[in-house]
């Protein structure tokens, strides 16, 4: 019955005209901005983030879940229009997407990655609904000693996994936690690393964190091209006209977006993974599977369709592990996070005893939001996909100033545009030798969180460290970070031989 | 530069970092910070230092495995970085910061054309009226925009208060 009640709670709260209206802007939003070349779905997240906070929950809340979606799929617009992919994940959808478009079918390719992009996020925020309230439940019953465990396991999991080699990984990891050390501690109100400057009392903020590593790192890493490459209107000639996709093309493709959804979901729902991985594994599996195996690579719609369920099947999924345990899966969700955060929602297991009502909310808008980007997706990329025409030195200065003013939006600070550029030059420093910076973020986010649990264990154990091995399910937890670390090394070791 | 070189020299700025955070950033700004006399009597594990400290030794033996695993490498590649892009890159740096110095002072109105014209400029762009174009009508837009939709207020400047 409490269910129901907060069913119908969260209905009464949030299934208003402005929160759907908001799930629209949301998605055009992100269309918008992940439509431009060059930026990737976690960058615009990151640009738009900002402007959530100044939305009460109720609008926005909708308008981040419309973002979320919209910038995933706005990834795969200038892939397939120019052979620009903003990310890895997106890469695989170029790889028939652009020969689409270059065979005068663009506008077909990129409805066809809308339909199973769209279907792929369907699927996974089913799995999600579903697994979300079991597994919120068992974490609850876990003490302060199995989270900090588990947290530690999560981390393990994301740094071991992600990126060329576990060592880099890991090191991402620690300098996040570095970073989230920042501030008061949780149980003494001590003030740490703070060094005298009032606006780290409060530790580094989250949106010049994330802004600063993804958009203002990305933004130089553009700069960094040559000025003749930068200069040059990208070669659209070829995008004028085009057929709209048939049903029969999108029932050629039913299976391999289902085998995408669920390859997507399943790997999503594995913290760190990542989009990449699940697109060419889906991308993969459909090639083997397909009766038509020599049209990929070719300008295959079965190909777009394959990566784009995969890669937004791993979006939903990603939320699986952010909100019933409050490790994010990704950058992406850990971006959300800390705009729920800022939205006064805490993701975690105790989000469905706490908060409730809006948990439900959340998951009818992540479903109600799927029809919503078919019809702005299907509606408004014929406009956005301009963007593409703009020449890179244009694009780049004005996405530059757009990053400096949202970081300033956020607290009406001019010192966190000054973290932001700071932390930017040090995250393209990570990226040109390798080290990936969604673990930074990710424990960046959760080491507030952990250390809180790591003390109040402590406290209960009289400072005891062995409180961690002695309780069976931290034991385990720990054992299992243990061995993924063991075999992420493995793996290096492996991929050294095969070199 | 070759990429396991550019590994071993991020490795060794990691150790050198590390130990001024354990003998002077932690000291200074966490340990002797401490003005509460209670906190000192409490147990090493409890105290504000302690994750600090775990996770410092954390970074040093995973900076160590880095290290080790680039000097066995056998790998040959290089890091994409020429003087040319890495001159551009410190101006446009160099510009973000003198115009973030700037903005309190001039306003968001008056300097974020200028800005936009280096940016552009230095980007390669040199046809004037797409530079001069999008300097003026991007920060406009973007004033406009965070007025009317936020109702926030971008940097007035003080010059003109």
């Amino acid at each position: 019955m409490e269910i129901i009640d907060q069913i119908i709670q969260g209905m009464s709260l949030y299934f208003t005209f402005k929160a759907v209206l908001m799930v629209g802007i949301g998605v055009a939003a992100g269309i918008l901005v992940g439509a431009i070349p060059g930026i990737s779905g976690v960058m615009a997240t990151a640009i738009l983030v900002p402007f959530s906070f100044f939305m009460p929950p109720t609008e926005g809340i909708p308008f981040l879940l419309g973002l979320h979606k919209g910038a995933l799929f706005g990834d795969s617009i200038p892939a397939i229009l120019i052979n620009t992919p903003g990310q890895p994940a997106a890469a695989a959808t170029a790889l028939d997407g652009y020969p689409l478009a270059k065979k005068g079918e663009a506008k077909s390719g990129i409805q066809m990655a809308l339909v199973s992009s769209t279907i792929g996020d369907t699927f996974s925020d089913i799995v999600l609904i579903l697994a979300a309230v079991p597994l919120a439940a068992l974490a609850l019953k876990f003490g302060p000693a199995e989270f900090f465990a588990l947290m530690l396991m999560g981390l393990t999991i994301i740094g071991g996994i992600t990126g060329s080699s576990a060592a880099k990984g890991i090191l991402s990891a620690l300098i996040g936690i570095m970073i989230g050390l920042v501030g008061f501690d949780a149980v003494t109100g001590a003030e740490r690393y703070t060094f005298g400057i009032p606006i780290l009392q409060g530790g580094v903020g989250t949106i010049p964190l994330m802004i600063g590593l993804f958009a203002v790192s990305e933004v130089l890493i553009q700069a960094e091209k040559s000025n003749k490459l930068l200069s040059k209107r990208p070669d659209t000639a070829h995008l004028k006209g085009g057929k709209n996709l048939k049903l029969k093309e999108v029932k050629t493709s039913t299976r391999t977006i289902i085998r995408s959804s669920i390859l997507g979901t399943i790997i999503g729902a594995i913290p760190g993974t990542g989009a990449a991985i699940a697109t060419f594994i889906g991308y993969g599996a459909a090639k083997r599977a397909s009766k038509k195996p020599e049209e990929f690579g070719k300008g295959s719609y079965e190909g777009v369709a394959a990566s784009e369920a995969a890669n937004s099947a791993v979006a939903g999924a990603d939320l699986i592990p952010t909100l019933t345990l409050g490790i994010p899966g990704s950058a992406t969700a850990a971006i959300l996070m800390g705009a729920f955060l800022a939205q006064g929602l805490r993701p975690g297991p105790e989000l469905f005893e706490a908060n409730g009502a809006t948990m439900y909310a959340i998951f009818a808008l992540l479903l109600i939001g799927n029809p919503i980007m078919i019809v702005v997706g299907w509606v408004l990329t014929p406009i956005f996909a301009r963007v593409v025409t703009v020449r890179q030195s244009l694009l780049v200065p004005a996405v530059l100033l757009l990053c400096l003013m949202g970081v300033y939006v956020y607290r009406g600070n001019l010192a966190d545009i000054q973290v932001a550029l700071i932390v930017g030059v040090f995250g393209y420093l990570l990226r040109k030798i390798d080290i990936p910076l969604a673990p930074l973020v990710i424990a960046f986010i959760i080491t507030p969180i952990a250390e809180r649990s790591m003390k109040q264990a402590l406290i209960l154990s009289d400072g005891d460290f062995s409180v961690f091995l002695t309780r069976p399910i931290s034991a385990g937890f720990l054992l299992v970070a243990v061995a993924i670390l063991y075999f992420g090394f493995r793996r290096k070791t492996k991929n050294k031989k095969s070199e | 530069m070759k990429f396991k070189t550019a590994e071993i020299i991020t490795g060794i700025i990691f150790l050198l970092y590390s130990a001024l955070y354990i003998f002077w950033i932690t000291p200074t700004y966490v340990t002797n910070a401490l003005n509460d006399s209670s906190i000192q009597t409490i147990a090493w594990t409890l105290r504000p230092e302690a994750l600090p400290n775990l996770n410092i030794g954390a970074f040093i033996f995973f900076t160590c495995i880095m290290i080790i695993q680039a000097t066995r490498s056998k790998v040959d590649e290089l890091v994409e970085l020429s003087f040319n892009s890495s001159f551009k890159l410190l101006f446009i740096i160099a510009c973000s910061f003198i115009y973030v110095a700037l903005l309190p002072i001039f306003g968001f109105l008056t300097i974020s054309p200028l800005f936009m014209l280096i940016l552009v400029y230095t980007l390669g762009l040199r046809d004037w009226r797409y530079i001069i174009g999008i300097s003026l009508v991007m920060p406009f837009l973007m004033d406009f925009f965070f007025y009317q939709g936020f109702q926030i207020i971008l940097p007035e400047g003080q010059l003109w208060k």
